[in-house]
């Protein structure tokens, strides 16, 4: 379970991105954040993933305070169990897809048959194998976006944290991510989704629908 | 123990590929600063141990006179009373001076031997006894200029009273001593007095043997006595002078690369420590995927060892091959360019493990610090500063 205990954010002293939230997000729980650019969602969940600190207050996921974590044990907690679908997509440009859904594991020093097991994997499930040696900057929109959450999900992490996903992609390739996260949900992951797309509004598998205004949860 | 990540390890050579023009410009010049400081150390070490070698055959005492500062001739007899001083085992006239070749505008080096000190240094003649009062060895140096006139068989000097005298070349010098006899024309001490002008009774200067050399201060102390304004110089003096002179030189260079090195590492810090934006994100977004910070660094020291090791590994082969197999020119010149005519020597392989030592300590791991530092830096910001 995911728990936001009074958190406040401030980048620039005394302007405040967030101003004492509290939010608690179920395990298994599909959640949208919304709100216009600016208003706190993608801070909430950058605090969730333990990006950075809150300025005061908690976060606590599965009973553990995260946001006091040190930087190598944050780091950690998010190799095992976050996997973040960023605005950007945030690939490395220049590697290849197989490269960059891998990167994650290359830490873990896993042996070589379970290492390309997982990334093969990841790539099969995403539909972006046959791509697998492509550089990433030479891919499409859609097909970045396919390497991005096939590398969210190469270590299989219980918590899916997404950030306006489909702000960079046509109404096809929105609907296929709709897709995606309706077969996520099914494995009872935990997702957070930040967006302002009305697409995720109202649909049958999200379990609530969250509005952030100006900092806060209205 | 821990195992060694191969994926850390391949990311980081995969790393060094995706920024193929930077990582390119940064290995050659690397590799062009450890091929020079490399070249400059071997050059050096080969001469130091020449000098070793060819010191076992000089006098252990040379004596000469001088006037008004300049070396004038003595009288032969001078000899039997030098070797009269206890100690002295042998005492050796010698006449040797040098001999301007307009034609050429260069200098050579005029050695006068007789039979004793031909047969004393079998390797400098191959066939001694071809050595007379009309023929002369010649070093390689001497060759070339004396080829470029048509002088094959014999050349023709021209004497202080304006006369001629036709010497035979009887042969060449070995080129294992060319250090010191490339610029050597070999004439017997009677061929020798009559190109330099000094009279039938007179040489240049003596040197003496002496069979125990934990005498010579004594002896030294011994001629000073007999003769106050001679000028004595023993191989230990020699040896310093030539020491100081290779440091001169060498150190001279070494001032210039620490300087080349300095500016270098100027450049490298320079541009690692105003991370690129894009290694800025790289590293953030190995951040946000679960890398820590050790993870970052190791795999930054990969890539910063990978690359400034193959630099050293390329740089001192690439000296080796210069200094041994093209006999290092230029740098060389530098060194023993006191002579007009430059030597063509084949300089010995030295191997010191403390000079390989030191061009790595002074090259490899500097640069992996100019490259972990400022990464560490940016590597301890939080994700999110990174990435926004």
């Amino acid at each position: 379970m995911i728990e936001l205990k009074n958190i406040t954010k401030e980048y620039v002293p005394n302007q405040k991105a967030l101003d004492n939230v509290s939010l608690q997000i179920k395990e298994g729980e599909l959640v949208v954040l919304k709100g216009a650019s600016g208003s706190g969602k993608s801070t909430m969940l950058s605090l969730i993933a333990a990006l950075g600190k809150p300025t005061t207050g908690e976060v606590v996921v599965d009973n553990k305070v995260i946001s006091k974590l040190p930087d190598n044990f944050a780091a950690l907690y998010r190799r095992e169990n976050i996997g973040f679908i960023f605005q950007k997509f945030h690939l490395i440009e220049n590697l290849s897809v197989y490269e960059n859904i891998a990167t994650p594991l290359i830490p873990s020093n896993l042996p070589p048959k379970e290492f390309s097991f997982l990334v093969q994997n990841a790539m099969d499930r995403f539909e972006i194998a046959h791509k697998k040696n492509v550089i990433v900057k030479q891919l499409s929109g859609g097909e970045q976006q396919r390497v991005a959450i096939a590398r969210a999900n190469v270590n299989n992490p219980k918590i899916i944290l997404a950030d306006e996903p489909t702000a960079n992609l046509d109404a096809k390739l929105s609907a296929n991510f709709i897709e995606i996260l309706r077969e996520l949900k099914k494995e009872k992951k935990t997702i957070v989704i930040a967006t302002h797309d009305p697409l995720f509004f109202g649909l049958d598998f999200v379990d609530r629908e969250v509005e952030v205004k100006n900092g806060v949860i209205v | 123990m821990k195992k060694i990540n191969f994926y850390l390890l391949e990311y980081a050579l995969d790393s060094l590929t995706r920024q193929k023009r930077r990582n390119i410009f940064l290995f050659s010049v690397l590799s062009f600063i450890i091929f020079l400081l490399s070249s400059v150390f071997f050059v050096r070490n080969s001469l130091l141990y020449q000098f070793d070698d060819a010191i076992g055959v000089m006098p252990d005492i040379v004596v000469q006179q001088l006037e008004g500062g300049r070396v004038v001739s003595v009288e032969e007899d001078l000899a039997d009373e030098l070797l009269a001083i206890a100690g002295v085992q042998d005492v050796v006239g010698r006449v040797w001076g040098y001999y301007h070749f307009f034609q050429a505008n260069t200098d050579f080096a005029i050695v006068g031997v007789d039979e004793f000190e031909q047969n004393s240094n079998p390797n400098f003649v191959k066939d001694a006894s071809k050595l007379q009062d009309d023929t002369m060895f010649i070093g390689n140096g001497v060759k070339k200029v004396l080829q470029k006139f048509y002088y094959e068989k014999e050349f023709h000097f021209l004497l202080p009273d304006a006369t001629n005298m036709r010497l035979k070349i009887a042969g060449q010098l070995s080129k294992d001593s060319a250090l010191w006899s490339d610029d050597v024309m070999l004439l017997t001490k009677e061929s020798a007095k009559k190109v330099l002008a000094i009279d039938d009774n007179k040489v240049v200067d003596f040197a003496l043997f002496v069979a125990n050399k934990k005498e010579i201060p004594t002896i030294v102390a011994k001629i000073r006595t007999l003769f106050p304004t001679a000028k004595i110089t023993t191989k230990e003096n020699l040896f310093v002078e030539y020491d100081k002179l290779l440091s001169y030189r060498g150190g001279f260079f070494l001032l210039l690369f620490v300087v080349t090195l300095f500016t270098f590492f100027m450049i490298v810090y320079d541009k690692v420590s105003g991370v690129t934006s894009q290694e800025k994100s790289e590293v953030g977004i190995l951040k946000a995927i679960g890398w820590r910070v050790n993870d970052i660094l190791q795999y930054k020291f990969y890539e910063a060892f990978i690359l400034s090791f193959f630099a050293y590994a390329l740089g001192v082969i690439g000296a080796m091959f210069y200094v041994y197999s093209f006999d290092a020119s230029i740098i060389f010149d530098i060194f023993v360019g006191s002579s007009q005519i430059k030597p063509q020597i084949a300089l010995p392989f030295v191997f010191d493990a403390q000079t390989f030592f030191l061009i790595f300590f002074m090259s490899v791991p500097i640069y992996i610090a100019a490259t972990i530092i400022p990464t560490w830096r940016v590597a301890t910001l939080d994700v999110d500063e990174l990435l926004r």
